[in-house]
């Protein structure tokens, strides 16, 4: 059979034609939307991380390294990674480890929060920049968007969490199951500290997930809004605390820095002594505040977007 | 019957500059089949699709759509519209199956019948390398995956933003082929808003014409070429000058380039002279006609050349 022959077969093969739905339409659902939205942008999200993932733990590990050699050289190396914690409380690397990722500007969590923080920025400025917003609008409210979009910048921000934090708390769980001889309390320890964990997981990411969001649908790409939210953050946290706090000792400078915030109510959590509640209560309340700030400012850009 | 009707819409938005009439009483009908919606940048276009895709809200005035006066319609209105916009409107990192299947799933399909009409409607418009990364695709395949969109749910009406701009000679033929056929053979209603008139006159049976949000015409595209009389277009040897003053006294409009001249009639309904009444006119004149054609009018030339300027200087 000769060439053209052979074309010829397979356009009659393939002869398209337009073809009706023949299948009813389910009524429009703003929360099936929300959720449909939301599973194809945490899919979206994740495609091209994965193979990051090797890089950015490796990335991690060499930085905490370097950035904390005087502890790790003025101490002995199985204390620094496992530690004592009768003494100590949970060990210096790991507790380090643990700040870092709950408190992105030091360290090396800084770089796992950068490349996340990327990743869940183009969940808006992608949209807005090549006007898919329109089509969105068309098919949905601008509620399911938001909300999409949140969901999707929350777990996308929580799997992005390093591994390291899940070493952590697996290892600060069984340290102190260790030292509990007590089966009942062994039991409401594991229900404590999973839930003060879980409770700490979620305030973070979320507060983190909104304020990404923020710089996302101010920004025309992602880069652009990862790099304004991480820049934002420490000149937020150097202004604040660094300049205004050190020089007048006013606690609200402080509580101002919405990291600072944030990682107040962390330790509120985690460790309820070490937190005075003038600090909390300022936490709270600016914590609070940078979140209605936050949702007000992207419902009031996706409005115009949609107004344009 | 009419699927698209409005009465006296609005729609001002306020700027530095002041307020901006986008639409001043606009009052159209849009029927069942093809219509073209024309109109020069900044004729209110756009804020009128807008609109009826719920995108924007009419300052006043309503519209219905399929019957249904717009206050009383529902989002159910809006799964039997399909929508391509102008601009792209790509999304990174995801391929053109899972792109149409999405705003399938968003339009009411479960996830494994928008599977199946993805690949359906991608089949139908010709797209092939679907498995790609949408953002690497070239403005003609953005194009068709666009339009594989505003199809994947079936719907009545089609509204369809500038679909050839941007597209090569081939690749608008190709486009005009399809929204052609979908409305021909398969009942689909298009609006069709375009600023390239010559896609107009051949896929469209009706048209409407809007210019500072308003209504200008609505009728066939032919319709619109008999407001307005043909173009004589001579070439001659010489005597230009002469000629021109000589024909500029017998109620034509001239127009002179290069050896060619351009004659109108200033009074509409009047005919422009034949071959043998043109050489009547011109025996005392030692002049040698090269050429002689009646041309139709353009819509192009009509619209920005005639009927904006009639607008602006009403």
């Amino acid at each position: 059979m000769s060439d053209v022959e052979d074309e010829n077969n397979s356009a009659k093969v393939y002869d398209i034609r337009y073809r009706s739905l023949n299948t009813p339409l389910s009524p429009p659902n703003s929360l099936n939307a929300a959720y449909t939205m939301s599973i194809f942008e945490i899919k979206r999200g994740l495609r091209g991380t994965w193979p990051k993932v090797p890089l950015i733990l490796a990335g991690f590990i060499v930085f905490g390294f370097l950035i904390q050699m005087n502890s790790f050289l003025s101490e002995d190396a199985v204390t620094f990674w496992i530690g004592n914690i009768e003494e100590n409380g949970p060990p210096i690397g790991i507790r380090i480890s643990l700040s870092s990722m709950l408190m992105p500007m030091d360290g090396p969590g800084a770089i796992i929060i950068l490349h996340i923080a990327v990743v869940s920025a183009g969940l808006i400025s992608g949209d807005l920049k090549d006007r898919a917003i329109e089509l969105y609008f068309s098919k949905i409210s601008i509620l399911s968007y938001f909300l999409s979009k949140l969901i999707a910048s929350f777990f996308l921000t929580l799997i992005g969490l390093p591994l390291f934090a899940i070493f952590y708390y697996l290892i600060a769980i069984y340290k102190r199951l260790t030292l509990i001889e007590d089966l009942t309390t062994e039991l409401s320890s594991i229900f404590e500290i999973s839930w003060k964990l879980l409770l700490t997981v979620f305030v973070v990411v979320l507060f983190l997930s909104i304020l990404i969001l923020v710089f996302s649908a101010f920004t025309s790409n992602a880069v652009n809004a990862g790099v304004s939210f991480v820049v934002f953050t420490l000149v937020s946290r150097v202004f604040f605390e660094a300049i205004l706090f050190d020089a007048t000792n006013i606690d609200l400078f402080y509580a101002l820095s919405p990291i600072n915030a944030i990682d107040v109510i962390r330790r509120a959590i985690l460790e309820p002594d070490d937190v005075s509640d003038q600090f909390l209560s300022l936490s709270i309340i600016t914590t609070f505040m940078y979140t209605i700030l936050s949702v007000t400012l992207i419902l009031l850009k996706l409005y115009r977007e949609k107004n344009k | 019957m009419s699927i698209i009707s409005t009465e006296n819409l609005v729609k001002h938005y306020n700027s530095s500059e002041g307020t901006i009439k986008a639409l001043d009483g606009l009052n159209l009908e849009i029927p069942k089949g093809a219509t073209a919606l024309l109109g020069p940048n900044g004729s209110g276009k756009s804020t009128f699709i807008k609109i009826i895709l719920g995108l924007l809200n009419a300052t006043s005035g309503s519209y219905s759509l399929f019957s249904n006066k717009n206050d009383l319609s529902s989002k159910n209105d809006m799964q039997n519209i399909g929508y391509m916009p102008e601009t792209p409107s790509i999304i990174s990192k995801v391929n053109a199956v899972k792109y149409v299947r999405h705003f399938g799933i968003l339009s009411g399909l479960s996830f494994t019948r928008a599977m199946q009409r993805a690949h359906e409607v991608l089949d139908y418009v010709g797209l092939k390398d679907r498995y790609r990364d949408i953002s690497d695709f070239s403005t003609g395949m953005k194009q068709r995956l666009l339009f594989a969109q505003s199809l994947i749910h079936d719907p009545q009406l089609i509204i369809l933003d500038e679909p050839t701009s941007g597209l090569s000679p081939e690749g608008r033929d190709e486009m005009l082929s399809l929204i052609s056929e979908i409305n021909k053979e398969f009942g689909k209603s298009i609006l069709f808003s375009t600023h390239i008139l010559q896609d107009v006159s051949n896929i469209t049976n009706y048209s409407i014409l809007i210019n500072k949000g308003k209504t200008i015409f609505q009728g066939s595209p032919k319709k619109i070429q008999q407001l307005y009389n043909d173009t004589l277009i001579i070439e001659i040897n010489n005597h230009h000058n002469k000629i021109v003053e000589l024909i500029n006294s017998n109620d034509y409009n001239v127009n002179t380039i290069g050896n060619k001249i351009e004659i109108t009639t200033k009074i509409k309904g009047k005919n422009l002279p034949s071959l043998a009444e043109f050489r009547d006119l011109i025996k005392s004149m030692n002049v040698n006609i090269l050429s002689y054609k009646m041309k139709k009018p353009d819509l192009e030339d009509l619209f920005y050349n005639n009927i904006v300027k009639d607008i602006d200087e009403v």
